[in-house]
């Protein structure tokens, strides 16, 4: 049992992982706390259900095309509200507070197309095969999850340390005025990051209203404080740190279930966080940022 | 805790409020035309995380409405719905409240979506002297609230002991285990009840898992938890829209060959949509299904049909119900005078409903006495009636 | 208008108006420490703390509503002050989610700590027994204090420390006391704010205090501006009534008042208040201290 709950841990660790790394992306090429991601990972799933359901596209298909519209509204918001913002001098706080308000009109969209009510991918969407190995259960979108995660890890390394992009994306994230003065287009790259950003929140959304067969509107809620947690605790700016820690968070939530506090869940996510914040500001693997005024 | 708050409103608002009715009476009586109009607040939540039940009561509600008026049901009198939107949220739930009983002048209320919405606006009802039936809660106490206070459902507390000692010696249940939503006061109470019901009955509970919030989808951790104690028979006290999940991650989980056991909301469209073959052998008391043979629910059914393109479900038929029954108070009542209702739904005595197998019911203790139907899902997703 | 008519809209909308009145508080409690310079997100947890302690002390005690509000103000400030020291260590969008995650653990311990705060079913017959003219004196005291403290060398300070802390700190301002102070003050409003609440609202839920309320008292207190005291009041006002105002759009209420949030962050950093706030002072002629329009934005 205990080995399964293990399964579980990382498997929604790595929900949380797809998700924070998008928000972690923004977070450090540009310093914007981008609330709105959870509305981002909310339309994707929609965008996902209704062509599948709608409109029978193959769930490969369907994935990719959830995926590229994350990473598209998140772009719109780049273009519609952060950029305007950033060109009249916007701090940190006025840019949470206006992803809020984008979060606020994405999510009464969500909720006016589907009605309130809570959707799932039709049966079919996935073959619905479970692996058994000893006491452990596997099931394919599981196994999905788990796969994509690595994927994605992967593909961030290489986007990050071998891409041009990459490269340019970590010059911003260290000074954006050198970026600039280095001849980089820090619009266009300030778009693609945004761009990634948002794919990796819709493609978060899309697999988990797969494995967890719901699709509604406040899906994403608990993801965005969790998310934030994420990149507390696994250090500003670090791609490792961030999956470490998701994986840390999901670990955690599963285990406290297993002990008998599962509804302390938040109080001990969150007490985690504090402690980290008290006594290693820097998280696991952040670099030294500045964190103290 | 209203006597004190009434004492205060009587004493220092008097002369206002009764110069605010001069001013609202003479403004009614002016638009006063040859079909009386009654004027019958709706609060629901049609927005925030409720809204997916308000909006299915919202619904049905307009259905009903049309059909009293198109039907010359009240002969000359003409019920006219004023709706408001609670935003699933108590602050708001009181406001409307207030305005449906002060600005609108609403002769009665009917509605309410969520249980704590309703313990927070029903004492202002209450304390405005405005009769209320509501339609919708199923948490404990809102019939001591006060006359004016009527409920068209009741606490399912009766229904799941029921259910529970009719299924056990049928299934020869040894071991149970429960699923509850923590943030929600109607499952943790109902927790409380099932864990006694099967405790009577010698069924002895081997897990109690809690998921803390509405919006979780994940229960595989608590599953995995449950799987482990091998129960006969879980028991899913979570919300319509999460039960569907819990079925299909309870058999990915391991437990292939457990019946699942819950409440009324085990009967709504999205349950079966959602879970499909999971739900097979689930268990489940219901007072009112849509299959229902009574013929003004199969009359209800098809119109809802037709009109929506779906079937309705425990939410549509809570308010589609509420609304006919005040029609039929205010039948008895004559008029669109708060007192003669008020009057009405204390001496109504037997109502028609669509709920229950007996199609008749009567306020006990203000609350509508129900006979449920008890249930049982086949594999092919119908459900079949216990008898 | 007569003063019929007056009267009776203030009844009928009584309930209306003191949400708003409290909203009121609840967003100058986030005012102080914003016009500080700190992103503090914790007043929905010390709106909590409030809430409930008032309710508790009332239903077990049958103390009138001043006992309870009261005790929840002093145990908020007791717990300020013990958090403040290590949250206030941190920086922008740390000390956010900080104060944030504080709100959180609280809402998941009222949902738990089922022997005090009686759980998910909440506390129940809290005596209703605050007026609007409460509410009003109250929130009149406090905007004399906001506005004296915004003229005096404190609030000089915190417009100091808003703008630059490290030029502030160079400059000789004791920069750790006065952003206690703001913080200090922020939780005292909050706490004040959930007394109140309790006991306009009699019933006490953790599903109140979460991430949407936290988002609405920001929405309040920067649509109106915090460039001075009056700005939240303006944003608690409007935002507050628009379920009333607004009744024909109801559904679009949430995407209206998203896109009024955006419309005014880029480009109304001041708020609302502001085009008020340059009018006033074009009237009055005279120059005023030009660092409170400023610095808000940064």
């Amino acid at each position: 049992m205990l080995l399964q709950q293990l399964v579980n841990g990382i498997v929604a660790g790595s929900v949380y992982a797809l998700f924070a790394l998008g928000f972690n992306l923004v977070l450090g090429a540009l310093n914007i706390l981008n609330v709105a991601q959870g509305a981002i990972f909310t339309l994707s799933a929609f965008v996902a259900f209704y062509l599948i359901k709608l409109y029978e596209v193959p769930f490969p298909l369907a994935l990719l095309l959830a995926t590229i519209a994350g990473g598209l509204i998140n772009v719109a918001l780049e273009i519609l509200v952060f950029r305007p913002l950033r060109g009249r001098g916007g701090t940190s706080m006025s840019t949470l507070v206006a992803s809020i308000g984008a979060s606020m009109v994405l999510l009464s969209l969500a909720q006016k197309i589907s009605g309130a009510q809570v959707e799932r991918f039709p049966f079919e969407t996935l073959p619905e095969v479970q692996w058994s190995f000893g006491d452990v259960r596997l099931s394919f979108i599981q196994a999905l999850v788990l796969a994509t995660t690595v994927v994605v890890m992967i593909g961030t390394y290489v986007l990050l340390n071998r891409m041009k992009l990459g490269k340019a994306i970590r010059t911003m994230a260290f000074n954006e005025r050198i970026a600039r003065m280095l001849g980089i287009p820090t619009g266009i790259v300030a778009c693609w990051t945004f761009f990634i950003s948002g794919a990796l929140g819709g493609l978060a959304g899309v697999l988990l209203g797969l494995m967890f067969n719901s699709v509604h509107f406040l899906m994403g809620e608990p993801y965005v404080l969790k998310g934030f947690a994420a990149i507390v605790i696994g250090g500003f700016g670090s791609v490792i740190g961030v999956i470490v820690a998701s994986m840390l968070i999901g670990l955690a939530e599963v285990f406290s279930i297993v002990i008998g506090i599962g509804t302390f869940r938040d109080v001990v996510i969150f007490g985690m966080l504090f402690s980290f914040l008290l006594f290693r500001p820097n998280g696991l693997f952040g670099r030294d940022e500045e964190l103290r005024p | 805790m209203t006597g004190l708050y009434a004492k205060f409103v009587s004493r220092a608002r008097t002369g206002v409020l009764a110069t605010a009715m001069a001013v609202g009476t003479a403004v009614a009586g002016m638009s006063g035309a040859v079909a009386q109009e009654i004027k019958i607040g709706v609060p629901l939540s049609l927005s925030g995380p409720v809204a997916f039940a308000g909006t299915k009561m919202k619904d049905a509600m307009d259905l009903a409405f049309e059909e009293v008026n198109n039907s010359n049901f009240l002969g000359s009198m003409k019920l006219v719905p004023v709706y408001a939107d609670d935003m699933s949220s108590q602050p708001q739930g009181i406001n409307v409240t207030q305005q449906l009983a002060l600005r609108d002048q609403v002769s009665a209320i009917v509605g309410y979506t969520a249980s704590n919405i309703c313990q927070a606006s029903l004492p202002v009802a209450q304390e405005f002297k405005v009769p209320t039936l509501q339609g919708d809660c199923v948490v404990p106490g809102l019939n001591k609230i006060g006359e004016y206070v009527y409920s068209a459902v009741r606490p399912s507390d009766s229904f799941v002991e029921q259910l529970v000692a009719k299924v056990t010696p049928l299934k020869q249940f040894k071991t149970a285990a429960v699923l509850y939503q923590r943030e929600n006061p109607v499952f943790a109470h109902l927790l409380g009840v099932i864990t006694e019901a099967f405790k009577k009955q010698g069924v002895k509970i081997v897990a109690t898992e809690a998921i803390t919030s509405g919006a979780d989808a994940d229960f595989s951790a608590q599953l995995t938890n449950i799987a482990a104690a091998k129960p006969d028979v879980l028991a899913i006290l979570l919300l319509g829209g999460q039960v569907g999940p819990a079925m299909v991650q309870a058999r990915q989980a391991g437990l292939d060959t457990t019946l699942f056991l819950g409440e009324q909301n085990f009967d709504s469209s999205e349950v079966r949509r959602v879970a499909g073959k999971a739900a097979e052998g689930s268990l489940y008391p219901s007072h009112w299904f849509a299959a229902s043979p009574l013929e003004a629910n199969k009359k209800f059914v098809e119109v809802y049909r037709k009109r929506f393109d779906r079937d309705p479900d425990t939410f549509s038929a809570n308010g589609y119900n509420a609304v006919w029954m005040m029609a039929q108070i205010v039948k008895k009542a004559g008029s669109g005078d708060r007192e003669a209702i008020r009057q009405a739904m204390e001496t109504i005595g037997e109502m028609d409903t669509i709920f229950g197998t007996a199609g008749k019911t009567s306020f006990e203790d203000r609350l509508v006495s129900l006979t449920p139907f008890f249930f049982q899902v086949k594999a092919d997703g119908s459900v079949e009636q216990l008898q | 208008m007569n003063w019929n008519e007056i009267s009776y809209w203030l009844v009928v909308y009584n309930h209306s108006i003191l949400t708003a009145l409290i909203n009121s508080v609840t967003a100058l409690s986030l005012y102080f420490s914003l016009r500080a310079g700190i992103f503090n997100l914790s007043a929905i947890g010390f709106m909590a703390i409030g809430a409930y302690t008032a309710g508790i002390v009332a239903l077990s005690l049958g103390t009138p509503a001043v006992v309870g509000i009261l005790a929840g103000v002093i145990l908020s400030l007791m717990i300020g002050t013990v958090l403040v020291y290590p949250v206030l260590k941190l920086r922008g969008h740390y000390l956010a989610i900080a104060t944030l995650s504080f709100g959180a653990i609280v809402q998941a311990l009222a949902l738990n700590l089922d022997g005090l705060t009686n759980g998910p079913a909440g506390l129940i017959g809290i005596p209703a027994t605050v007026r609007v003219w409460h509410v009003l004196i109250l929130l009149g005291a406090i905007l004399y204090a906001a506005w004296t403290l915004q003229r005096s060398r404190t609030g000089r300070a915190w417009d100091a420390i808003r703008t630059d802390l490290s030029a502030a700190r160079a400059m000789g301002i004791d920069v750790e006391n006065y952003r206690l102070r703001a913080f200090l003050i922020s939780t005292a409003l909050a706490a004040l704010a959930g007394g109140l609440w309790a006991h306009v609202n009699r019933v006490v839920v953790p599903f109140e205090f979460g991430f949407a309320q936290l988002t609405m008292a920001l929405v309040n207190t920067l649509l109106g501006g915090i460039s001075n005291p009056f700005g939240p009041v303006v944003g608690a006002l409007i935002v507050s009534t628009m379920p009333d105002w607004l009744s024909g759009f109801a559904e679009y209420r949430e995407m209206i008042t998203g896109v009024l949030l955006v419309v005014v962050v880029i480009y109304l950093p001041n708020g609302l208040i502001a085009p008020l706030a340059a009018l006033r002072r074009k009237l009055s002629g005279g120059r005023r201290a030009a660092t409170a329009g400023e610095g808000a934005a940064r």
